[in-house]
């Protein structure tokens, strides 16, 4: 071999470049595997078709890879030579039916194995049988309506909605599903499969028993709720999430099978009778929602297709199984690829199934591997049709949006040596037909939404990046669009050095990053210059806040861990003064549910409720049961933010053990709300005025 | 021949090697897993009659690169293929270098193009690129040495401090 010394210099550099070009090509062990099998399958095939006769094995070799290579070379268009190297051009579209239908047919038949395309324990989530509403689901509110159905409650919103507020979302103007909702006319709560309607008193004036998934929350718009089932949840460093594009793995199936994506339209007009108008049901999951002005917008990512595969059990053995479902997938349709939704009417008809996006519309990135493919789309609660959806072979779960813009960011294995990177996808969503934008990409997992930040045109994003040794160390990359590619403006990293993300929030032209190992230094980094973001302040406690929120320019309230002897000791409610983002100072910092360890998603900021008008901040403890035995205050907390910063509190809110997951203010009484009931406090006298009102 | 390895433990010890050499034959991730797949299926069912499993998938390799261009992607003008996503300077500054080196590559002729990577990326003597392209060892020089003026003239060579 000849050794590296041996050549000129232009030599070693060649040799030098040549490595470094290959080192993008990654590949994850279970594709080796996946090349030994495969392998072996059409060796099997071409020795029978080699003893026929028909053809020599070098032409067999060449048609066994036919497939997948006349789906590479694209419809047209692509033999233009590009006049120069640019970034540009992220993704483009599959140009055509026919090509999108052979990218998915070669990708799937690689894929496929006895079992379909997953291992046995995967469970077909498409079966439409499985959308069926209960029989008995739809009687229950199919009365007929002893007050008329219409405009029972116009009466009552033309007068003014009381003052309220809702629950906390990341950004102003974007509302996201919650379980409780209200307008100021009414409050709706949804407990399970009840959606319960209240008018300003706490009184339940209408209930409504709802068939199907509801664990996604609700919207509410005027005289609509839009109901929704279970988004999938973002799982941070962890690469459970799925089939990405550029994920190496021959299992790219294993993408939590949440339930199909169902968005159920219930009319309020009469909050005596609330009436199941519609179900909207996709085919794929949903990974997030919001709402702008009242027009809904889904993210729903389908992970396969919809095909009913043979198993060894049903094909006799493997191979007969492996054999049937590779001819299953080459002879499968465009039909059972497109995502789709219909309408499911309470009586239990349904419309045929309709294409959510054409196939000519889909985005194809450089070089795909998933099959997966992410809609979004908005849907007006009166409209009868979702708009058309902007479709890209993509995935994520981490759903961002702003006003005009919906982001989706997904982590996947690099295909550098670096650890996971998150991809980000922006869609336009400011037109009721979104347009997918570009796509880019940071080193590093995400936390959450807050995560991610659009100021002035840049896209800002805090990831936990995996260094050498598998250290972590976190960094802020500062993205711009630029012709179709989210391209990398400026970035700092090596914040917090082997320490994991554990809140994030942007601040005008501040980000707070809070990272944690066994000190919570929350550092302030600076992004007025994009090109080069940098540290300004940072501050050092035991324990580490989960949730950041700014109740002034100058005011922080953390909502995070107490930690005690390295152990998480309690929820700790703190405030921050960050008028120098050089010296951010804790003001003060009260424990509350002792025991309270921290959840794998950390605190839920929809728990928090800040009500500046009375300078109070209420902290409900988060739904799972992630904190210990009875705290001394186990119940949603009111304080009472001090001018100096300093938190009073002021009432417990619980009732016989039942603590409240969600607090908000209506028409001058505040709300805690349980599965049970709703306790409510007047404002001025929060102490001496709390009612129970069970529903 | 006893001491080879079987087939499966051979292909999971050497398949990230295999991948990055077809992809800098063909200069796409999809092709060079393709590549791969017909080598891989072309050695599996004489496994235990290869004595140099790592020549042989050489061979197989760089001459089935060179037939499938020849054969099918004579049309196509790869350079229309454009990076995919940005990210950090870092990554962008490897990206653009990959895809500097990739578009080099793919402007040399296959023949070429498969001794520039049997010599600089695996690191084969002469002797070895002429027994895996079924040439002469002087065919291997000249073909080495135009290859590399043409690199020298795309730019590629010149760019220093691009590598780290």
């Amino acid at each position: 071999m000849t050794g590296r010394e041996a050549f000129p210099n232009d030599e070693r550099r060649l040799q030098d470049l040549l490595g470094l070009a290959a080192s993008s090509v990654s590949p994850a062990p279970a594709e080796a595997v996946a090349a030994v099998a495969v392998a072996r399958r059409r060796a099997h095939r071409r020795r029978a078709v080699r003893l026929s006769g028909v053809l020599t094995a070098v032409a067999v070799a060449a048609a066994a890879t036919g497939v997948a290579v006349s789906s590479g070379a694209p419809a047209g268009g692509r033999t233009v030579r590009a006049p120069s190297f640019a970034l540009t051009g992220a993704l483009h579209s599959f140009g055509g039916c026919s090509a999108y239908l052979r990218y998915v047919r070669s990708r799937a038949e690689r894929l496929v194995g006895p079992y379909g395309l997953s291992g046995p324990d995967f469970s077909s989530p498409l079966d439409s049988n499985s959308l069926r509403f209960p029989p008995n689901a739809a009687a229950g509110f199919r009365a007929p309506l002893p007050y008329g159905n219409v405009d029972q409650h116009s009466a009552g919103s033309a007068a003014a909605p009381v003052t309220h507020s809702g629950t906390t979302d990341q950004v102003a103007g974007v509302d996201e599903p919650d379980t409780v909702k209200t307008d100021g006319h009414v409050v709706v709560t949804l407990t399970g499969p009840s959606l319960r309607v209240l008018d300003t008193g706490a009184r339940v004036l209408g209930t409504l028993q709802l068939p199907g998934d509801t664990s996604g929350g609700m919207l509410l718009d005027g005289h609509r709720i839009v109901v929704l089932s279970a988004t999938a949840q973002s799982q941070p460093g962890v690469e459970a999430a799925g089939p990405w594009p550029g994920m190496r793995t021959s299992t790219p199936f294993s993408a939590p099978v949440a339930a199909p994506a169902r968005a159920a339209i219930v009319d309020i007009s009469d909050p005596r009778r609330p009436r199941l108008l519609r179900t909207f049901v996709f085919s794929g999951s949903l990974m997030g929602v919001r709402s702008v002005n009242g027009e809904v917008r889904l993210v729903v990512g389908a992970s396969a297709p919809r095909i009913t595969f043979q198993t060894p059990q049903t094909a006799g053995n493997a191979r007969t199984a492996t054999r049937e479902n590779r001819r299953l997938v080459r002879h499968s349709g465009l039909a059972q690829w497109l995502p789709r939704w219909q309408i499911k009417s309470p009586d239990g008809s349904s419309t045929a199934w309709r294409p959510l996006s054409s196939c000519s519309d889909i985005a194809r990135p450089l070089n795909p591997i998933g099959l997966t493919t992410i809609s979004v789309f908005s849907l007006s609660p009166g409209a009868t049709a979702p708009s058309a959806a902007a479709t890209s072979v993509a995935a994520g779960n981490v759903v961002y949006a702003t006003p005009n813009h919906v982001y989706l960011a997904g982590v996947t294995s690099g295909q550098m040596s670096d650890g996971p990177r998150t991809r980000i996808y922006d869609f336009d969503t400011a037109q009721q037909r979104p347009v997918f934008l570009g796509a880019g990409w940071v080193p590093g997992a995400l936390l959450n939404s807050y995560a991610m930040d659009e100021s002035g045109g840049y896209l800002r994003v805090a990831s936990t990046v995996t260094g050498s040794r598998g250290r972590p160390h976190s960094r802020i990359s500062v993205l711009r669009l630029s012709g179709r590619v989210l391209a990398h403006v400026g970035s700092i990293g090596g914040v917090g050095r082997n320490e994991q993300i554990r809140a994030v929030r942007f601040i005008g032209d501040l980000a707070f990053v809070v990272t944690y190992r066994s000190f919570d230094p929350m550092y302030v980094i600076d992004l007025r210059d994009a090109t080069r973001p940098r540290v300004v302040g940072r501050l050092r406690q035991p324990g580490f806040s989960e949730f950041l929120y700014p109740l002034s320019a100058e005011r922080l309230v953390g909502v995070g861990v107490e930690i005690r002897r390295n152990e998480p000791a309690a929820l700790l409610v703190s405030t921050y003064d960050v008028s120098d983002p050089s010296a951010p100072r804790r003001l003060a910092a009260t424990p509350l549910a002792r025991g309270y360890a921290a959840g794998a998603g950390g605190y839920d900021p929809h728990a928090f409720l800040s009500w500046p008008a009375d300078h109070l901040v209420v902290v409900a403890l988060p739904a799972d049961p992630g904190y210990g035995p009875a705290g001394r205050r186990r119940g949603a907390v009111a304080y009472r933010v001090g001018g100096d910063g300093s938190l009073t509190a002021l009432v417990t809110l619980a009732h016989g053990g039942v603590a409240p997951t969600r607090t908000l203010v209506v028409g001058g009484r505040l709300w805690a709300v349980t599965g049970t009931g709703v306790i409510t406090a007047s404002l001025g006298n929060l102490r001496g005025s709390t009612v129970w009102r069970p529903y | 021949m006893s001491q080879q390895p079987d087939f499966a433990t051979f292909v999971a010890e050497s398949y990230p090697t295999l991948l990055r050499r077809a992809f800098l034959l063909v200069g796409d991730h999809g092709h060079a897993e393709d590549l791969v797949q017909t080598a891989l299926t072309t050695a599996y069912p004489r496994w235990r009659r290869i004595r140099e499993p790592h020549a042989y998938l050489r061979k197989v390799m760089v001459r089935t690169a060179i037939g499938w261009r020849r054969r099918r992607w004579s049309g196509e003008v790869p350079t229309a293929n454009l990076p995919e996503v940005a990210g950090g300077l870092d990554e962008i500054d490897e990206r653009m270098t990959t895809e500097s080196v990739r578009r080099a590559l793919l402007a040399l002729p296959p023949p070429q193009r498969a001794v520039v990577v049997l010599r600089y990326f695996d690191g084969c003597s002469e002797a070895e690129i002429a027994a895996a392209l079924g040439c002469s060892p002087g065919t291997v020089k000249s073909r080495s040495s135009r290859a590399l003026a043409a690199l020298r003239a795309d730019g590629l060579l010149s760019e220093a401090g691009r590598v780290r």
